[in-house]
């Protein structure tokens, strides 16, 4: 697995699960919203039904305001939720790609040195690591490295050194 | 200080899952608020427009009328109506009970006097909070023009949020209360306090910023997996290396964590591989030594070091002869302390080459001092150089007198620049002669 993958695999879910429960969570509060109106409103209408009664038609306005546009009030609705569920989820998606790339991109660039600093180690080269890494972890194996290089590069002189002396008495 | 893994990844994923949250529930604020503003702004109407049914508007504009010798400039009209009057308390009971039905703030008739005056006729309000009939009110900014539209053409207004020196803030409603002729006589109004619009948005701001709690918990939980699949073979890898460092190579394979991280890991492991492999070179290059020491018939140590390191010129790859004994092996450099002899051999440079490859044309100084240990270096007509070839000529400056190539056999040199080997005879001149003497004399 690459550590883009591994970034995606972790984070974009998250992010993914918030758009979502927060799409979710404002349509649900606002289904609930305009629910409670048609109720209320149906309530109302009921409770003026006798007025009505009396009269050949209920107002107008009263008509307009009230019963006649709830079905279509509640189809706009809805597709204005679907709509903004599909945006909600996108920008979330959007920033956890952002950060994810932000992540990798560091992760990337410490563990680039640090492999330059291995194959110097491999190579016999003395490892040099500036103090530019930003993670602490990857200092403390850029350090390690460095101390490595320097112990071997001394045992190996030590090691030669010791043998060469031991013929010269020869 | 350097953050730590877990604290960049917090420190990253924490602000931004912030801000998002933050942006998606402003927006979700705004657009429950539209929506119930929009269910206020239905019911103020309808209620409006059912009110003004319910009262009897020729009965309303009959009552309503003023005498002719009113005080206009007075505060109030309420000595001209008779609040006891049971129409004024009968209503008030309709309108109340209608307004309590309704869940709004105050439900009442109101007429227009003119620029930003009206007076209060009917009113739904409880007993304690009655407004007496002609009662006069300064109509606040931003709702006069909706006022005289109500009165002038009958049309219906619903207001934004109003700033009432005595109400309060409140978002109103007009409705026009006709005659049988279709005139406006006055109007319907029924307000609704913004506090109560304001205690259902922040409702929803909360149960949307609640949302915050479980995804910072979420969030924790990402960073620990994030930071932790990094980490862990981060740190195996730094405890091998340290393994490494203090001579014991650790014996359980490093464990592999993403692509990247198992790159280094496989370095380390090269790197282990390596160390052991130059363990073991050293000791077998020592045992080599104590055999041709012990060996009593030898020609001697230096020949018999020499010989061992031209067997293995033979059979190994050029990299793996170790140029140090063979120059502690070789007169004059055998001569050198070990220090200047272990700078020197790392100074040089192991080349092989095949028969007849041209390593200095005539007529030029060549560029490297020539040790061979395996083969020879011929000169034009194919007689061996015997001792070092190139020192003559580097030593005196002159060009070479002829051609130098590989014998038919190719040969096994060791390179060393021009400049180092003038800097070794300039700091042991005792060299210089011997070189000149092997140079000047092939048999040697």
């Amino acid at each position: 697995m690459t550590l883009r993958l591994h970034h995606y695999l972790a984070i974009l879910p998250v992010f993914l699960l918030l758009g979502a429960a927060i799409a979710g969570l404002s349509a649900f509060l606002e289904y609930q919203e305009t629910l409670e109106n048609l109720q209320e409103e149906f309530a109302l209408a009921s409770q003026f039904s006798n007025l009505w009664a009396a009269e050949e038609k209920p107002p107008e306005t009263f008509g307009n305001y009230l019963l006649g546009s709830s079905e279509e009030r509640l189809e706009e609705l809805s597709e204005l939720l679907w709509l903004r569920a599909f945006w909600f989820v996108f920008s979330a998606f959007l920033a956890g790609l952002f950060l994810c790339e932000i992540l990798v991109r560091i992760n990337r660039r410490e563990l680039a040195v640090l492999n330059r600093a291995a194959d110097q180690l491999l190579q016999d080269q003395r490892v040099e690591l500036s103090s530019r890494e930003l993670i602490k972890e990857y200092a403390d194996l850029g350090t390690t490295f460095s101390t490595l290089s320097q112990i071997l590069q001394d045992n190996s002189e030590q090691t030669r050194c010791r043998l060469l002396q031991h013929e010269k008495k020869y | 200080m350097k953050p730590s893994l877990r604290t960049l990844i917090l420190f990253l994923l924490v602000p931004v899952l912030f801000l998002l949250i933050g942006l998606q529930a402003w927006y979700v604020h705004n657009a429950l608020e539209r929506s119930i503003l929009d269910g206020f702004d239905r019911k103020l109407l309808s209620v409006g427009s059912a009110t003004a049914r319910l009262i009897d508007g020729d009965l309303h504009e009959r009552r309503q009328a003023l005498p002719t010798e009113v005080d206009w400039q007075g505060d109030d009209f309420t000595e001209y109506f008779d609040s006891e009057d049971p129409y004024f308390i009968d209503h008030r009971e309709i309108l109340n009970e209608l307004r309590e039905a309704t869940g709004l703030t105050y439900l009442y008739t109101q007429i227009h006097l003119g620029e930003d005056q009206i007076f209060y006729f009917l009113d739904g309000s409880p007993e304690e909070e009655w407004t007496v009939p002609g009662t006069r009110d300064t109509l606040p900014e931003g709702s006069t023009t909706a006022i005289r539209d109500v009165q002038a053409f009958g049309s219906s207004w619903v207001t934004g949020i109003l700033d009432w020196d005595v109400w309060g803030l409140v978002k109103a409603g007009y409705y026009p209360l006709r005659n049988s002729d279709g005139d406006t006589v006055a109007m319907v109004g029924a307000d609704v306090n913004v506090s109560i619009i304001q205690q259902k948005t922040r409702r929803a701001l909360f149960a949307i910023l609640f949302l915050g709690v479980p995804t910072l918990c979420l969030a924790l939980v990402v960073v620990f997996r994030i930071a932790s699949a990094l980490t862990k073979p981060i740190e195996q890898i730094r405890y091998a290396a340290l393994s490494l460092a203090a001579g014991t190579p650790p014996d359980e394979p490093l464990k592999t964590g993403v692509r990247e991280v198992r790159q280094l890991a496989q370095k380390l492991t090269l790197l282990q591989d390596k160390v052991s492999r130059q363990q073991r070179e050293a000791l077998a290059m020592e045992v080599r030594l104590q055999k041709v020491r012990r060996n009593p018939h030898g020609i001697g140590s230096n020949g018999e070091v020499k010989k061992a390191c031209a067997e293995k010129a033979d059979s190994s790859p050029v990299s793996s002869l170790d140029p140090l004994f063979f120059l502690n092996a070789t007169p004059p450099f055998s001569r050198l302390p070990a220090m200047q002899l272990l700078i020197l051999s790392q100074a040089v440079t192991q080349r092989s080459y095949p028969a007849g490859k041209v390593l200095c044309p005539a007529g030029y100084v060549p560029e490297y001092l020539f040790i061979p240990y395996k083969g020879s270096v011929v000169g034009t007509e194919g007689k061996p150089i015997a001792g070092f070839p190139g020192a003559a000529s580097i030593l005196s400056g002159q060009p070479n007198q002829e051609t130098m190539e590989t014998g038919p056999s190719g040969c096994h040199l060791l390179l060393l620049r021009r400049g180092k080997f003038l800097t070794l005879v300039e700091e042991r001149p005792d060299l210089f002669h011997d070189l000149q003497g092997l140079s000047n004399n092939p048999s040697t």
